[in-house]
């Protein structure tokens, strides 16, 4: 008797077979190689190639793990995490700013490092002291790279203009007013302020670290607010007061800084040694150089980082530990440092920059050695955004004479008190 | 008379053994189930898209998270977002940014509706200057935002006549200082949206009889006292609906503000809706994001509540 298939169980079939279909390919990589998720937003930093290259030389070492790369703008890095975090969707490694860590932690997102570095010992005394960022006890993620912040120019121009590159702060001030042409519309260089993270880093934060003043005291206080901090305000609202940076600085971000820079509307730029090859990816002939170290009443510089996690809710933390320790290899440390003019947070990456040619890299050890008891380390807050953003608001209003820069001080470093001491 | 190659739809309907007993009788379900079963799937597509994530945000405003571990704290996020004078600032933003647009969407899109009813000595020309009129309101939000902001930049055209033609010492920082960025988003703002009510309006405009116009003529109505007691009570309805649609949405503007300011310079242009995005996605602190949605929510659906009471107050049918 002959059996006709009605059209619902053709439509069925079809449907079981494309399911097939497409599961397959899945179904032939479960089987041969474990996938890990990696997110990130350093393809455009460090270029594509440079990446890719990374990626492909861990996969060929470990064949059994394959990464799968998500990478995602820096703007939306925070909010994709903490949406992955409260919705439970998994990145097994992401890369992190320190700022971030506390609302992932929170959220029992992050995964303690500290155990994953006790059973490892050897790979744990390749890392900087400074490499593990720390918040209540836990490791939550380790340091990637060590970011001095620096003034850094426009090698070309400065050469076609015959300007030396400022060894100190009075020199600096001296070759802005130089670079500043009002007929031309141009400016010395460009400060993002809407920007709470340059605020700490590369104008607050450098100068206080040259000034001598500290963040906290050895028993956490926050000290920000202490005379030499008032010093760093001021020297900056003085500088801010000349009329030496492109105007608006209140509403611009560090893209706007990188276009003015590449365009040339800017020669200068106060920026950590990754500005290079960003502004690349705008102008590749630009060139750009760190001037040597500069000493104020000290010679401390502040170092930024970014980090790299893991997810607590990983179902590979194995393969995903085994990735975090390839980027922190001898090989791929000393070769990224090499290939994008950014210091790895390695102890061979560290010395590899001695004798470098870079005309970024070669200048790091003396910010790292000249006065090694001032220099300031980014740190790892609980409710790190709004501490950083209340230290911009009050930062920006003592620059912009709303404020008197003791007052902006005090009523900053008191928000970050009683958040430290919830916290405890 | 049968026609060649056609049956008799009656001979299809039963089959030829069939009696009276073996056609079962049709079950009809009673009152209003027909209707509720026809809006069922809308309904249970609303309950898994809206009604689902909004008593979640409720519950989570009720809730604090430690370590991945949530646990009930009552009111506590509230009360905590109630004395935060962040949040009082970005209310006070809110008022503004959403009064103005409103207020000037209003205007403009009154006055370009007029201005296209009005009969043009050359058609084609109303119809090109109608079609510019209207291009704004293509652009998406990104696109626009974008424009605006190059518009606006230090080096941007707006400053180059500002500096290069009219001789200003230095060029406007329209995104970069307080005392100006919150106007400027609210000029993008304008831009964007008042096609929308321009649009809604000379709809309306067209629909008005002409009589009632000949008639005020008759009775001696001057052009303005026709637009005071002849146009504007036609326009009433459609203007309190378009206003208390574009209120509810400029309420809730983060796009445009992300675009341009990202609520700077400082706090000058931060939202209420832009203060959630920070609150719960940037800064991760999604327990308080959920209570401040939560205020959100509730001053918004009660100024709808008053909007439908307006209508109904009016005799008009609710949409």
């Amino acid at each position: 008797m002959r059996t006709t298939l009605s059209r619902g169980s053709i439509v069925l079939l079809a449907f079981a077979v494309f399911l097939a279909l497409g599961a397959a390919p899945y179904a032939a990589v479960g089987q041969t190689s474990v996938q890990i998720k990696w997110l990130e937003w350093w393809v455009n930093e460090w270029g594509a190639a440079n990446h890719a290259k990374l990626i492909s030389d861990f996969e060929k070492a470990n064949p059994s793990i394959k990464v799968i790369v998500v990478d995602t703008q820096y703007p939306n890095m925070a909010g994709k995490l903490n949406a992955a975090a409260a919705g439970g969707e998994n990145y097994d490694v992401f890369g992190t700013e320190g700022s971030w860590l506390s609302g992932l932690n929170k959220l029992g997102y992050v995964e303690d490092l500290g155990p994953w570095l006790a059973k490892d010992k050897a790979f744990a005394d390749s890392l900087t002291t400074v490499t593990p960022l720390r918040l209540n006890g836990k490791t939550l993620a380790l340091a990637l790279y060590l970011i001095p912040y620096q003034f850094a120019y426009n090698v070309d121009y400065f050469n076609k203009a015959q300007l030396k590159p400022p060894t100190n702060w009075n020199e600096f001030v001296q070759v802005e007013q130089r670079l500043r042409d009002k007929a031309a519309g141009k400016y010395g260089m460009s400060m993002p302020l809407s920007d709470g993270g340059f605020i700490l880093t590369r104008y607050f934060g450098f100068r206080l670290a040259q000034e001598g003043g500290r963040l906290f005291d050895d028993n956490g206080k926050v000290v920000f607010n202490s005379p030499q901090g008032v010093a760093a305000v001021n020297w900056w609202k003085n500088f801010y007061s000349m009329g030496l940076v492109v105007p608006g600085s209140l509403g611009e971000n560090q893209t706007q800084m990188l276009e003015f820079l590449a365009s040339g509307q800017v020669n200068t730029v106060i920026d950590g040694p990754f500005i290079w090859s960003k502004a690349k990816q705008i102008d590749a002939n630009i060139k750009l150089a760190y001037a040597p170290a500069w000493r104020a009443q000290t010679g401390g510089y502040f170092w930024g980082t970014s980090g790299v996690g893991m997810s607590a809710k990983s179902q590979n933390k194995d393969a995903a530990w085994k990735f975090i320790q390839y980027l922190y290899s001898r090989d791929a440390s000393v070769g990224m440092t090499k290939a994008i003019s950014l210091p790895w947070a390695t102890k061979a990456a560290m010395d590899s920059l001695k004798g470098s040619s870079d005309p970024m890299l070669s200048q790091i050890p003396a910010f790292a050695s000249q006065d090694p008891a001032h220099n300031l380390l980014e740190p790892v807050l609980p409710e790190a955004n709004k501490l950083v953003d209340t230290l911009k608001i009050d930062f920006q209003d003592a620059v912009t004479g709303k404020k008197d820069p003791k007052a902006a001080l005090d009523d900053a470093a008191s928000v970050w008190q009683a958040e430290l001491d919830k916290a405890k | 008379m049968k026609v060649a190659g056609t049956r008799n739809p009656a001979e299809t309907i039963a089959p030829a053994e069939s009696t009276p007993s073996r056609i079962r009788a049709r079950r009809r379900l009673p009152g209003y189930a027909p209707g509720y079963a026809f809006i069922a799937p809308i309904l249970v597509y609303l309950a898994a898209t809206a009604v689902y994530p909004i008593l979640n945000v409720v519950g989570m405003s009720l809730r604090d998270v430690t370590a991945g571990h949530w646990s009930f704290v009552g009111l506590a996020n509230y009360r905590q977002v109630l004395h935060d004078l962040v949040f009082w600032n970005a209310m006070g933003n809110t008022t503004i940014f959403t009064v103005a647009s409103t207020v000037a969407h209003l205007a403009l899109g009154l006055v370009f509706a007029l201005l296209l009813h009005e009969v043009w000595f050359s058609p084609g020309l109303r119809n090109i200057t109608r079609g510019a009129l209207i291009l704004p309101w293509v652009f998406s939000t990104a696109a626009a935002g974008l424009m605006w902001s190059l518009l606006y930049h230090p080096f941007g055209l707006f400053n180059y006549l500002a500096v290069g033609v009219f001789g200003r010492p230095q060029p406007f920082a329209f995104l970069g200082d307080p005392r100006i960025a919150l106007a400027s988003v609210i000029a993008v703002n304008v831009w964007k949206s008042y096609p929308f009510y321009m649009v809604a309006i000379l709809g309306e405009l067209q629909a008005i009889p002409v009589d009632v116009f000949d008639a005020a003529k008759v009775d001696g109505a001057g052009g303005w006292q026709r637009f005071w007691y002849v146009t504007l009570p036609q326009l009433r309805g459609v203007l309190i609906a378009i206003s208390t649609i574009d209120v509810i949405t400029t309420f809730g503007h983060v796009d445009l503000i992300n675009i341009l300011t990202r609520g700077g310079p400082g706090r000058a242009t931060e939202t209420v809706a832009f203060h959630v995005y920070r609150t719960a996605l940037l800064d991760g602190n999604l327990p308080q994001g959920a209570a401040i949605s939560t205020i959100m929510l509730v001053l918004l659906t009660m100024f709808t509540w008053f909007y439908l009471r307006m209508l109904a107050r009016r005799g008009a049918e609710s949409w």
